[in-house]
């Protein structure tokens, strides 16, 4: 599943192919001397993975978008301090998490007022959810993603890093710096809420 | 270990020789479990499918464009910082001053009755002296 995740997330978005073949280190170094270009590529060859963080956070939209530069902003202030103890890609992953969890104190400050009554109706009786067709799994993926959207933070997250960007139970810990077994159940916990709001959706 | 964090484990292939016969007899065995197991699959299927791929068009354009701003305020912040520095030194340096005419004023005497008159250098207001300043 990582293999074809990460394969997913490399894929390049940019209108303009660039040189893959160059590494992190050679582009980074670049950045640091002040090539423009070079933290270009950067945020081209990122953009997959921040793009898949940030929005699986906050939804698609101008905060995410919002995030999503500061997360590149934050890196090319602190490129001289990137020692390179993480790869880049954790890296980049542990700012825009911590950056989308601002976003989302923000946001949950700003709305308080308005909560929506959804959220009022989660202790339905289980039924069990039925997979649809092809057909409809466009609808399904907007089911879940919204779905996705009402976990708490830290639920969020963890789906997130696992589902989403592909990081193994390990890596999402230290990114969190949480232990393995709190990873595993809030990610089980997680799981099955998003169950039970697809069968309510179902239902409903 | 519940049985949602067993089937993850199952998933991520994270499992014992023991754990991996025992859930794959409870599999055979137990239809909810089953169904649990297919729900975690079909959910995570629908998240990886429905993950974005990258933000608007032009993303790493508008990052470029949004740091070449950032670096061009950079020097105003600079004067600013510059500016609040000098101000706070001059303000010091004014309140320094202040204290010392104060003091001098207040130890060489001659000016008004009270202790404030003195230290602010006040004349004793008298209608005596106020005739006298009229001329």
């Amino acid at each position: 599943m990582r293999a074809a995740t990460e394969a997913r997330l490399a894929e390049p978005t940019a209108l303009v192919a660039r040189p893959e073949a160059v590494s992190d280190q050679v582009l980074i170094a670049r950045a640091r001397a002040g090539d423009e270009g070079a933290f270009r590529d950067l945020v081209e060859r990122y953009e997959p993975r921040v793009a898949a963080t940030v929005i699986g956070m906050l939804g698609p939209g101008d905060e995410a978008e919002d995030v999503g530069q500061e997360t590149f902003i934050r890196l090319y202030r602190s490129l001289d301090r990137f020692r390179g103890d993480s790869s880049l890609g954790t890296y980049l992953t542990r700012i825009a998490i911590n950056l989308s969890l601002t976003a989302l104190k923000k946001r949950k400050r700003r709305i308080s007022r308005f909560v929506s009554q959804g959220e009022t109706e989660r202790d339905r009786p289980e039924a069990s959810w039925d997979p649809r067709g092809e057909l409809e799994r466009k609808d399904d993926i907007r089911r879940v993603r919204e779905a996705v959207a009402r976990l708490a933070p830290n639920h969020r997250t963890v789906v997130v890093l696992r589902m989403i960007d592909g990081y193994s139970t390990r890596e999402a810990a230290e990114i969190l710096g949480v232990p393995v077994g709190t990873v595993m159940s809030r990610l089980a916990r997680a799981m099955e809420r998003l169950e039970k709001e697809m069968k309510e959706s179902d239902d409903g | 270990m519940d049985d949602r964090e067993l089937l993850i484990r199952y998933r991520d292939g994270d499992l014992s020789e023991g754990e991996l016969a025992r859930v794959e007899e409870r599999l055979n065995s137990e239809p909810g479990l089953r169904s649990v197991l297919q729900s975690l699959e079909e959910i995570t299927t629908l998240l990886e499918q429905g993950a974005a791929a990258s933000f608007e068009p032009f993303f790493a354009a508008r990052v470029a464009a949004r740091l070449r701003q950032e670096n061009s305020l950079a020097p105003v912040e600079g004067m600013y910082e510059a500016l609040r520095w000098i101000f706070a030194r001059v303000a010091v340096a004014c309140l320094v001053v202040m204290l010392a005419i104060g003091a001098y004023s207040a130890l060489e005497g001659g000016y008004g009755g009270s202790m404030v008159d003195s230290v602010m250098g006040l004349p004793e207001a008298t209608l005596e002296t106020a005739l006298a300043l009229g001329g």
